[in-house]
């Protein structure tokens, strides 16, 4: 701001109608960078990846974990936008009890019935926090629906068929946790920290607008920050080597913190996680627990969602909190049931 | 124009994942269940997208503010007269107020995981990832219940059924039999190659690699090299790896689904 209270894009703005009265053929100038950048991209691609085999590992890591994702992505985004452009605004006064000590399990419990993986419980539980119901319900939704709905059930069952205590320690602790956390942020959490989605209407009233509207902008903005999760989870999967973490296996505390660590920074699919941790030789099955425990509640690919639907300043005290939670619920799980 | 971006994005994002899917590329990054997901969802994102863009176009554009009609005068570079800039002001927070279809700039990120996929399709993953990892073949779901192979000879197996039965099978189901297997080489650091395949869950992010040691190591092949293989059974001399003593090795083509589930 200046002192004629201009911001920089009103100046540039006011420059440019000096310069261009009369205003650019915008759709030309859009066609010409597209086909320009497609171009130039190319060529950057290949000058970046090439026949460097660790860049076409991670970009291929990279295109899978979009590519897995972007139908779940749509599932929550159509799922939640349906609930919030045709249900009525008295049913979700009464979906859930005002009393959030009542109100979480409800909602965690709730989280079995959405089948699908991470990335469809983010924007479902953005939608549904812009729509009134309140925070920590959300919250615990949100947590518990990736890691306790019967498809992931049912793959830890066939991933681990000689330890069916495991499904049952997987459900309770992935349950606690997000139980937990709802209840720790009705009481320590504060409105300021949290920056929901705003609740979108069409200007005509209509529902078939209002339904399209909130459709584009959530896909827009949860694909916008899955991309931003699977570069960085690509970066690790190619960069750290599973088998290092081989090293910790026997260690009693240290190897649960150590597969912990992995599942947040390698941010496999929930439906996936079990297979992945079976697969990991040498491991107690505590350890294997926290991996699947720990994964559908806080990995990169979801952190960096989290905070594209609820703000940075929550994302910085909600991960690392779920994290630690999560671990202390698989080490309880681990010795009460395995 | 600026209210067709959004739904241009989704179109664009829909027809990628359609083409994806249509032609097959989706198999070197995903397993083949995940076709009718990506079929609907690159379609109903095409819907959305085309809806979008005709409404944008159908819908008359915000009339241009008053401001903005009259002639500017300015008194210097970068002084406007305040009742001009008074309204420019005004006008922008009652658009921020209403505004529904403005597209998040994040948005555009969406566009590098698909010009990568459309421009630079990068390959399965191959040899430099099965390289990282050991030879080592982690113990199966179940070690007790390796379902009878087949009568007919050679059998053909996956190669992680291989891998897994060459260590952990307590019945020798694999002796006194031929075996076909379809892998690509990994160099073994130590001499020789590994017959190699990939085995996916959901995508190749998840991906664990099946390495079988070859014996004789006379022919080299270079890394990557898709080998279809008839052999025998012969155990390892390293705990817990899988060996097979090659008959014959013939290239062959990359099979449209490079992974094993």
């Amino acid at each position: 701001m200046t002192d004629d209270g201009l911001s920089v894009e009103e100046r540039r703005q006011l420059r440019e109608r000096r310069r261009n009265p009369t205003g650019a053929p915008a759709g030309l100038l859009l066609l010409v960078a597209v086909a320009g950048a497609a171009l130039l991209g190319q060529r950057l691609f290949l000058l970046f990846i090439g026949d460097r085999p660790a860049m076409q590992m991670w970009s291929t890591v990279f295109v899978a974990i979009v590519l897995q994702a972007l139908p779940f992505l749509g599932l929550g985004v159509l799922l939640s936008g349906l609930i919030a452009a045709f249900v009525p605004d008295r049913v979700f006064d009464r979906a859930l009890p005002k009393n959030a000590a009542l109100a979480v399990p409800i909602a965690a419990a709730a989280g079995a019935v959405l089948p699908g993986c991470e990335c469809a419980s983010v924007p479902f539980a953005g939608r549904m926090v812009a729509r009134g119901i309140a925070p920590p319900a959300a919250l615990a939704f949100l947590l518990s629906s990736p890691a306790i709905n019967p498809v992931v059930l049912v793959a830890t069952a066939v991933a681990f068929p000689q330890q069916p205590g495991m499904v049952l320690a997987r459900f309770l602790a992935s349950l606690i946790t997000a139980i937990t956390l709802g209840w720790l942020w009705a009481r320590f959490g504060r409105t300021a920290w949290l920056r929901p989605p705003r609740r979108i209407r069409a200007p005509s009233g209509s529902r078939w607008a209002t339904l399209r509207l909130t459709l584009q902008h959530d896909f827009l903005h949860a694909g916008g920050f899955l991309v931003v999760g699977a570069a960085f989870a690509a970066t690790f999967t190619t960069t750290i080597n599973p088998d290092w973490s081989l090293r910790v296996a026997g260690v009693p505390v240290l190897s649960v913190v150590v597969l912990a660590a992995l599942a947040v920074v390698l941010a496999v699919c929930s439906e996936a996680d079990a297979f992945v941790a079976a697969s990991l030789i040498g491991f107690s099955t505590t350890a294997k627990l926290a991996f699947m425990v720990v994964g559908p509640a806080v990995d990169l690919k979801l952190v960096a969602m989290q905070s594209g639907t609820f703000g940075h300043r929550f994302t910085q005290r909600f991960a690392p909190v779920t994290f630690l939670v999560a671990v202390i619920a698989s080490l309880l799980g681990g010795y009460a049931l395995l | 124009m600026r209210h067709a971006i959004g739904p241009i994005l989704l179109l664009t994002t829909g027809a990628v994942t359609l083409r994806l899917a249509v032609f097959g590329d989706f198999l070197n990054y995903v397993k083949p269940s995940h076709l009718p997901w990506l079929l609907a969802t690159g379609t109903g994102l095409m819907i959305l997208g085309a809806t979008g863009i005709a409404h944008a176009f159908a819908t008359p554009t915000q009339p241009t503010p008053p401001a903005r009609q009259r002639p500017l005068h300015t008194h210097g570079p970068l002084r406007a007269d305040t009742q001009t800039i008074t309204e420019l002001q005004q006008h922008r927070r009652e658009q921020r107020a209403h505004d529904h279809t403005h597209t998040p700039s994040i948005a555009w990120l969406l566009c590098l995981p698909l010009f990568l996929a459309l421009l630079v399709p990068p390959p399965p993953l191959g040899a430099y990832t099965a390289a990282r990892g050991s030879a080592t073949i982690a113990k199966p779901l179940s070690t007790d219940r390796f379902s009878p192979l087949p009568p007919t000879d050679p059998v053909p197996l996956r190669v992680y059924d291989y891998a897994e039965r060459a260590v952990w099978d307590r019945q020798h189901t694999l002796e006194n039999r031929t075996i076909e297997l379809t892998g690509f080489v990994t160099p073994n650091p130590n001499g020789g190659w590994y017959l190699t395949r990939m085995r996916i869950t959901c995508c190749a992010a998840d991906a664990r690699s099946y390495l079988i040691n070859t014996t004789p190591t006379s022919r080299e092949y270079p890394p990557n090299t898709w080998l279809h293989i008839t052999g025998t059974f012969t155990p390892s001399t390293t705990a817990q790896t899988a060996t097979i003593t090659v008959t014959t090795a013939t290239p062959t083509r990359r099979p449209p689904d490079p992974y094993e589930q």
